[in-house]
């Protein structure tokens, strides 16, 4: 039984021009890359549009791929900032769009977009938008940390900040959620 | 370590992200504290929470089967039409970004020449008295040419005045009574320019 490649093999075929190499490592982390996008934007279809954008510029500058690096380091890096532009777009258009707010409701092909609400419970609703208030580097220290699982150390190489930074965000932003997730709960028992 | 210093730490203690000594010293005091102790319920049962979303990933399996269908496909499709991937040709990319640095270097060069000609434009070569030297024998040597503006002249001949009158050089007056023009090299000023008169720097204040 011949061992799997590794990630530093498939990026060597890749910067051959191999595209079937490429393909593989998709494969092995398109979920992964999906969730992260998923739990910083709270959208299906947005979270799926930007992990496929980030596995495109991966490969427009896989030649300049560091193998000192992981690659789901790189790959959560893409991933969180492309989701972190999407989230300021959409603030953005939310603004601007809520007088044709009716006119997209009554739209029918915005209606066939693919999601989770099939059993997604009321509390996962609940921290899903408390998490969705807070500011973005916040949130993104949240999901890599207490989402993801990911330590310190790699929040440090993903947001290319320094361990302090991380430690610091990481705080503040397990204190907003609290305060915030007490508020929610204490509006919704009354 | 204090209440306060404790309930700042609990934020991270939640995680265990705290260094080994602060982990103890939370651990330790929270054995005695009950209202730290309950403050730091408060946060763990905030990070469970949000911990749970993680969950979702084992139970929506198929949902996410069905959402990321052909997503390799598709990443595919896109990269093979890019022009910008890593298997562009040489050529390619010297049309693309040739024409663009041509550009760019003859807008610089552009920009440099006019800030050239504006910087020289408008100067005119006047005497820096500051650049006399006394030579051996107390002459003064041929004044050099600098260019200074307009305005500086005045004040510049008046400096020059001045050290003639201090060194006792004599106040320009031939022997014959008829005054000399010590700077017979410099343009006369014109007759509307008020003269400075000269101060007696020696003065006590």
């Amino acid at each position: 039984m011949t061992e799997p490649k590794t990630d530093g093999d498939i990026i060597r075929a890749c910067q051959q021009g191999n595209q079937v190499a490429y393909a593989e490592l998709v494969s092995r982390y398109q979920d992964r890359a999906f969730w992260v996008a998923y739990n910083m934007l709270g959208d299906a279809e947005e979270a799926r549009d930007a992990a496929q954008e980030a596995f495109v510029r991966i490969y427009r500058a896989i030649d300049r791929f560091d193998f000192n690096m992981n690659f789901y380091t790189w790959l959560f890096r893409i991933v969180t900032n492309l989701s972190i532009d999407r989230l300021r777009k959409l603030k953005k258009h939310r603004a601007v769009a809520l007088n044709g707010l009716e006119e997209v409701l009554k739209d029918p092909s915005k209606q066939n977009k693919p999601s989770f609400n099939m059993e997604e419970d009321e509390l996962k609703t609940t921290v899903r938008s408390v998490l969705k208030k807070l500011p973005e580097k916040y949130k993104t220290i949240l999901v890599l940390r207490d989402i993801e699982g990911r330590s310190c150390k790699e929040i440090s190489s993903i947001t290319g900040t320094s361990h302090a930074t991380v430690r610091w965000r990481l705080h503040t932003a397990r204190k907003l959620f609290k305060e915030s997730w007490e508020r929610e709960e204490n509006a919704r028992t009354g | 370590m204090s209440c306060k210093r404790i309930q700042k730490l609990l934020p991270l203690y939640v995680g265990e992200d705290l260094d080994a000594s602060e982990l103890h010293e939370v651990k330790d005091h929270l054995k005695s504290c009950l209202t730290c102790y309950r403050e730091y319920q408060d946060h763990l049962g905030a990070k469970q929470t949000l911990g749970k979303l993680s969950l979702e990933e084992s139970n929506h399996r198929s949902d996410l089967s069905r959402i990321m269908d052909g997503f390799t496909d598709q990443v595919l499709e896109r990269i093979s039409k890019d022009p910008h991937g890593p298997s562009a040709p040489v050529p390619r990319l010297i049309y693309t970004y040739l024409p663009r640095a041509l550009a760019a270097a003859a807008m610089l060069l552009v920009a440099i020449t006019a800030g050239i000609y504006f910087l020289r434009g408008d100067e005119k070569p006047v005497v820096n008295p500051g650049s006399m030297v006394q030579e051996n024998h107390g002459k003064m040597s041929q004044p050099t040419v600098s260019p200074l503006s307009e305005s500086n002249r005045s004040g510049m001949r008046w400096v020059a005045e001045h050290r003639e009158l201090e060194r006792g050089a004599g106040n320009g007056m031939a022997k014959d009574g008829e005054e000399v023009d010590k700077y017979p090299d410099l343009e006369p000023l014109p007759q509307s320019f008020p003269r400075v008169q000269p101060v007696n720097l020696n003065r006590n204040f």
